[in-house]
């Protein structure tokens, strides 16, 4: 199941709401963009990692310009994205690369993994529904923090969620 | 204070000198751990805020280098934005929610409008029903009314018909008294007179015996039409023998004075009728005969009184051209009156009248009269009963 979400209408207007697409394919896409500006990856195993990959974020939100309220602010998104793979499926990466989208710049942050998927992805990410439900929960932390945030998942096919944070 | 936030201050304090000391994004790391752990356990926004206060007090009073103190009260910064972003995120939820439950209610409250000016419309519409619906009461009223009244007068004009009849039958009676007892007596006793002076032979002029012998039968002729005129007017049979002598007697009559054949056939149980009844078909006889002599150009014409279950029926079926052929309806032409008269006739004594003309087959002329005529009966709706007595009667 996809499901998307766009706060800021990037690109496609205001697009609010859930849209469902087709099933996952690979879970792990090679986003390595050759010859274009190179992506940072980071394997995410454990804690340590979830601390690597914070650290790298960090560094490329401030190279791209970020101020220093939305450097804080992605780097807890991707925290919790992060978090969640190691919570429940134990190994995964992500994958922090700038983007452009007309005159617009941004950062993308990918995460992806081979878990086993969340069944009622809907359910927690949508807005209104508070409460402690550990990485459900940080999920939606991660959608609000961020400018756009699309899941792709389905139960036993792993998840992959892609975030956009726009400068200005 | 919650031991819970106690314990909160002691960690949040920890982990801020671990970070002042090493500075590394691990430390970081444990300052969003520390504001996901203040949500989870429902620390407010104000105590973490305290707790920082508290724990950068703790930490950076016993500096006494400025330029230290102040790099450090910069990395204490860091550390408590990280510790503040999961509120954030929280913060800018509650925010989109907001922003679509006040959309929501936008959406509710433009419903809710539709839906009062949709009971406004239904309101004024059920108000026009009901306005149409008392208009409508008020004319079916109102119809009701005339109804009755047409009623009414339609009653009043049977009774006085019927009063119309009954006292030209009386009429009739007396007339016909009149002539029998009067006129007739008197001109049996001139006849009586002139035979006595013919048989004295006192007149030897015989044209003067010849004036005599003709005045005799001038005067025998007019006692014939006297007696004849008298019995039409008012049957003696009917009174004193019953219908079907009267009729048969007036058949008999009817025959010789135009030459027509006439059969008369009658079934028993006719003599039960009532004695307006048996008028009534005798009159309706009467007319059907003249009738047939004066339009059919028949040779021939058929008299019958037959049982049916509930009373009795007249027929008068003669082998002349029928009313299509000679052009004559019934109702219309110089026989209207007479057919008008006998339809009202039949009508109050609860009869039915109707004729059947089919050209080759002559004109059957059928009256059924009941034997107990109950109450004239009245119409309880007027479109109904009126269109059934058209159809009866025309």
């Amino acid at each position: 199941m996809k499901v998307m979400h766009t706060k800021h209408g990037a690109g496609g207007g205001s697009h609010r709401g859930w849209v469902s697409a087709e099933t996952l394919k690979n879970p792990l896409p090679e986003e390595v963009p050759q010859g274009q500006e190179a992506a940072a990856r980071v394997p995410i195993l454990s804690t340590a990692d979830v601390v690597a990959a914070r650290k790298t974020c960090r560094l490329s939100a401030m190279e791209a310009g970020f101020s220093d309220a939305e450097v804080t602010s992605i780097v807890t998104a991707i925290s919790e994205v992060a978090r969640n793979i190691v919570e429940y499926a134990h190994s995964g990466e992500v994958l922090i690369k700038k983007t452009q989208r007309g005159t617009r710049r941004g950062l993308k942050i990918i995460a992806a993994d081979n878990g086993p998927g969340i069944r009622d992805v809907r359910g927690i990410m949508e807005p209104g529904v508070f409460g402690n439900r550990g990485g459900c929960m940080g999920l939606s932390r991660a959608k609000w923090l961020m400018d756009t945030f699309d899941i792709v998942t389905k139960p036993g096919r792993g998840t992959t969620i892609t975030m956009v944070k726009w400068l200005d | 204070m919650d031991d819970y936030i106690k314990q909160f201050r002691v960690d949040y304090e920890a982990k801020l000198r671990r970070y002042l000391e090493s500075r590394g994004e691990d430390g970081l790391e444990e300052a969003y751990q520390c504001g996901r752990q203040a949500l989870s356990l429902q620390i407010g926004l104000l105590d973490l805020a305290k707790a920082h206060e508290d724990a950068q007090i703790s930490l950076l009073s016993t500096i006494a280098d400025l330029s230290e103190k102040a790099k450090l009260f910069h990395h204490a910064g860091e550390f408590f934005r990280e510790a503040l972003s999961p509120f954030e995120a929280v913060q800018r939820g509650f925010r989109e929610t907001g922003a679509k439950y006040s959309e929501l209610n936008q959406e509710l409250a433009r419903r809710n409008l539709e839906l009062a000016e949709t009971n406004h419309k239904l309101e004024v519409e059920a108000a026009n029903r009901k306005n149409t619906e008392r208009a409508l009461r008020a004319s079916e009223e109102h119809y009701r009314d005339l109804f009755q009244e047409a009623k009414a007068m339609q009653e009043n004009l049977r009774s006085l018909s019927h009063r119309v009849l009954q006292a030209q039958e009386e009429e009739r009676k007396r007339i016909s008294r009149e002539l029998h007892d009067e006129v007739g007596q008197s001109l049996t006793a001139i006849n009586v007179n002139l035979t006595v002076l013919h048989q004295s032979g006192e007149f030897k002029n015989h044209k003067v015996v010849k004036r005599m012998f003709d005045t005799q039968q001038i005067v025998r002729d007019t006692m014939d039409t006297v007696h004849r005129f008298s019995k039409e007017l008012r049957p003696p049979h009917l009174d004193d023998l019953g219908l079907i002598p009267a009729l048969r007697s007036y058949t008999k009559t009817f025959s010789e004075r135009t030459g027509l054949r006439v059969f008369f056939t009658a079934g028993a149980g006719v003599e039960r009728l009532g004695p307006d009844e048996k008028i009534v078909l005798y009159r309706a006889a009467q007319e059907g005969l003249t009738n047939v002599a004066r339009h059919a150009e028949a040779t021939q014409v058929k008299v019958r009184l037959r049982n049916y279950r509930e009373g009795i029926r007249l027929e008068i079926h003669d082998n002349g051209k029928s009313f299509s052929l000679n052009g004559q309806e019934p109702g219309k032409g110089t026989n209207r009156l007479g057919l008008l008269g006998m339809q009202e006739r039949v009508r109050l004594v609860n009869g039915r009248m109707a004729i059947e003309a089919e050209p080759g087959k002559g004109t059957l002329l059928r009256v059924s009269v009941p034997f107990k005529a109950p109450k004239i009966p009245v119409p309880e709706t007027f479109p109904g009963t009126a269109r059934e007595e058209q159809r009866a009667y025309s």
